[in-house]
């Protein structure tokens, strides 16, 4: 089927092409007009040149015979009347068609001697003969018979010396119209030029008749289809090559056209290609540089440029010098410059003047191009969250450090002093029993809190919450706390309403905030000094509130307390001995239960701290509101 | 009578050290940090200066830094409590002339040999002197 169409596709646009060959029928009628034109023409040429001819030919004619006329003697002219006269003899000798006919005249224009053609009608014209310069001449007269033009030649006739009239010669302007005779001339003369048309419409004919019998067979074979082919060798072997010149052709259009759409979707991938890998270097947390060999940049991401501080615009082409300004990172970037050998090198530097901007750059080689060139890899990385992690890492190991050691360094003294003179004094062994107890209490603590917070934040620790009942929690908490309270002297109170609601809690870790809050109000409080451990059942949160009369909070401290290792900036803070880790816990602990821990404090008056707690958990409320 | 000057913000280094100083036959006098430190020397030098490093708001290090810009010829020694592990303070402790370290947890019968050795020492110099 696909063949079919395509002939009948090719047929038909053949037929197309031939419609004007079939127009040119019409030729040979256009020939024969212009065949006909040209005769016209040429007869009308002929005719013209045969008229001038034979003016010119009645001209000479009419002059000579005039003056021959004129010279001849009156007498000779006109003195044999009756007979032939000389005059008759001569016009009947000059045989001229055209010659009307011969007078003579005398002056007074009376008509002396007479000869005409037959039916012709001398016209009366006298003529004036007053200059002799005026005796010869030619005039146009018209004929009184027939109207016919007249050219008419006059003489002086001459007398024994004297003027004594005219000759008139008329001749008639010869008509245009050829006769009979030079009739069958034109006709000889036309008749080639007019054979050629012809012969022309002929030859065409011939020469077209192929074309328009295929155009015939061609549109024939469109309606038809190709099914109707007529064995017609010559026919099909023109069909055959039109068919493979136009299915040539197609192919070669079907070819451009797939090689077209081909570098279209191969441009449209490459260009995807290029944007996929451009947008996934940008994505990428790491700012790449891309430097060739000589050392500008041939790409950058715009994290680069941010990092660096610069315009993108301003890196592209450009050597490190023009935008970097970090004396140690050009350093770097030179040294590896210059030798690649250094497979991949890492340096880390301060990317501002406060040094808490923490920039790590790091080179690596890439691979030869195509080109042969080589380039390398500049990866620069903020590095600020893992530096100031590993600073207070190992601030907090410091710090961890130091408070263990502080405890240690006194045990080892008091033991030490023990050990050496115990038995001296009754006092200094209760002193130093009671300090060792006392470090004892307090490194217990230290590495109690230390040890839950690293659960914690580790998330070791995974909350288990039951229903607790409160009640009893904070009765317990309090009941631990109380001897301690009351061994320095400090008031302990307990205000609990009588029905308390069980609480989803983790018992431990909430113990843990609580005594946490109980023992700082008890170690920041002064002698005579009071606090209070109080619960509120509210309609949507309970709140339980640890209350003292201590030294108190400035505002400035409260902003810090539950950040780590944060502690008390007055004097009567730093007297008392404390890790900043306690509160820290209570909070992270709240935390995890969705509660909130607040402070409120007067220095020199007192502080309180409230726990609100939600009496629906949140996850069944969010649920609920879901 | 020796002069002794300990620094410390712990009360209870203080006091053992007091105790077995004076015991020995020491005149102790002490200080809560670096600031108190330096206006008792001002006002008077110690045979000995015994400090601790981590204290508020005038650490033991910036006490021997101040001390060695403002008595550059004193001749008192000055011992510097530190641990074997905390190596970066034991280097800036060796750039100081007249500054050493005594190691922590302190052993007050070590601190007693070692000032017991210095001074015989001193007076071994100033009877050649």
């Amino acid at each position: 089927m696909p063949s079919e169409s395509r002939c009948r596709r090719g047929l038909a646009a053949a037929a197309r092409r031939l419609e004007p060959v079939m127009k040119s029928e019409r030729l040979g009628l256009r020939m024969i007009v212009a065949s006909l034109l040209v005769i016209a023409v040429i007869f009308g040429i002929l005719l013209e040149r045969q008229a001038s001819a034979a003016n010119e030919r009645v001209r000479a004619q009419g002059v000579a015979l005039a003056r021959t006329l004129s010279s001849v003697s009156y007498e000779q002219l006109i003195a044999n009347a009756g007979k032939t006269s000389l005059l008759s003899a001569l016009l009947n000798l000059q045989a001229n068609p055209d010659l009307g006919y011969g007078v003579v005249v005398d002056a007074a224009g009376k008509v002396l001697l007479e000869v005409t053609s037959p039916g012709t009608i001398v016209p009366s014209a006298p003529l004036a003969a007053r200059e002799p310069e005026a005796w010869f001449g030619e005039r146009a007269l018209v004929s009184p018979g027939d109207g016919r033009a007249i050219r008419e030649f006059h003489a002086p006739v001459l007398h024994n010396g004297h003027h004594a009239g005219f000759v008139r010669l008329g001749y008639y302007k010869p008509r245009l119209l050829p006769g009979p005779a030079q009739a069958s001339f034109y006709a000889l003369l036309a008749l080639p030029i007019f054979l050629l048309a012809p012969i022309f419409y002929f030859l065409i004919r011939r020469e077209m008749k192929p074309l328009g019998a295929l155009t015939e067979r061609l549109e024939a074979l469109v309606q038809a289809g190709p099914h109707e082919l007529a064995p017609n060798a010559e026919l099909r072997d023109f069909i055959d090559r039109f068919n493979r010149v136009v299915g040539h052709a197609e192919d070669r259009v079907r070819q451009v056209e797939a090689e077209q759409r081909a570098a279209v979707t191969s441009n449209r991938l490459l260009s995807y290609r290029a944007g996929k890998l451009d947008a996934v270097l940008q994505a990428l947390p790491e700012a790449v540089v891309v430097l060739d060999d000589a050392g500008s940049v041939t790409y950058a991401t715009a994290k680069a440029a941010a990092l660096l501080g610069v315009a993108e615009q301003d890196m592209l082409r450009q050597p490190p010098q023009a935008w970097c300004r970090n004396p140690q990172v050009l350093e770097f970037l030179a040294r590896y410059q210059n030798d690649r050998s250094l497979d991949a090198d890492r340096l880390e530097f301060c990317a501002d003047e406060s040094g808490e901007r923490r920039i790590a750059v790091s080179v690596s080689p890439l691979p030869a191009t195509v080109s042969g060139l080589q380039g390398s890899l500049v990866v620069f990385r903020d590095v600020t969250a893992e530096y100031l992690a590993q600073r207070a890492g190992s601030e907090f190991a410091a710090h961890v450090s130091h408070e263990l050691k502080t405890p240690l360094n006194t045990l080892a003294m008091y033991s030490e002093l023990l050990l050496n003179d115990g038995a001296a004094s009754e006092e200094l062994r209760i002193e130093a029993a009671n300090t060792i107890a006392d470090e004892v209490r307090r490194m217990a603590a230290l590495i109690n809190n230390l040890l839950n917070i690293s659960k914690l934040e580790t998330g070791a620790i995974a909350i288990e919450r039951h229903r607790t009942k409160l009640r009893d929690l904070l009765d317990d908490a309090f009941e631990n706390l109380a001897q301690s309270a009351r061994d320095k002297g400090i008031e302990f109170h307990l205000q609990l309403p009588p029905h308390l609601p069980a609480v989803a809690l983790d018992k431990d870790l909430f113990r843990i905030a609580i005594n946490n809050l109980l023992s700082n109000a008890i170690k920041y409080n002064r002698p005579q000094g009071s606090v209070t451990l109080a619960a509120e059942d509210g309609d949507d949160e309970i709140v339980i509130r640890v209350r003292d009369t201590g030294i108190g909070i400035s505002a400035a401290d409260q902003a810090q307390i539950f950040r780590k290792f944060s502690r008390g900036s007055s004097s009567e803070s730093a007297a008392r001995s404390g890790h900043g880790l306690g509160l820290y816990l209570a909070k992270e602990i709240i935390d995890l239960h969705q509660g909130t821990l607040s402070v409120d404090s007067e220095p020199g008056v007192g502080t309180e701290f409230s726990i609100r707690l939600q009496k629906t958990p949140v996850l069944v409320k969010e649920m609920m509101a879901a | 009578m020796k002069r002794i000057l300990i620094v410390d913000d712990q009360p209870h280094v203080i006091r053992v050290l007091r105790l077995c100083l004076e015991r020995d036959g020491y005149t102790v006098a002490s200080a809560s940090d670096g600031t108190e430190a330096l206006s008792l020397i001002r006002a008077g030098a110690p045979d000995v200066l015994i400090t601790d490093i981590q204290m508020a708001p005038m650490s033991g290090r910036e006490l021997c830094q101040a001390l060695h810009l403002e008595f550059p010829k004193r001749e008192f020694l000055t011992l510097v409590m530190t641990s074997m592990t905390a190596r970066e303070e034991r280097d800036w402790v060796r750039q100081l002339p007249a500054t050493e370290f005594v190691e922590k947890p302190l052993s007050p019968r070590a601190l007693l040999e070692r000032l017991a050795r210095h001074f015989s020492t001193l007076s071994e110099e100033s009877a050649r002197g």
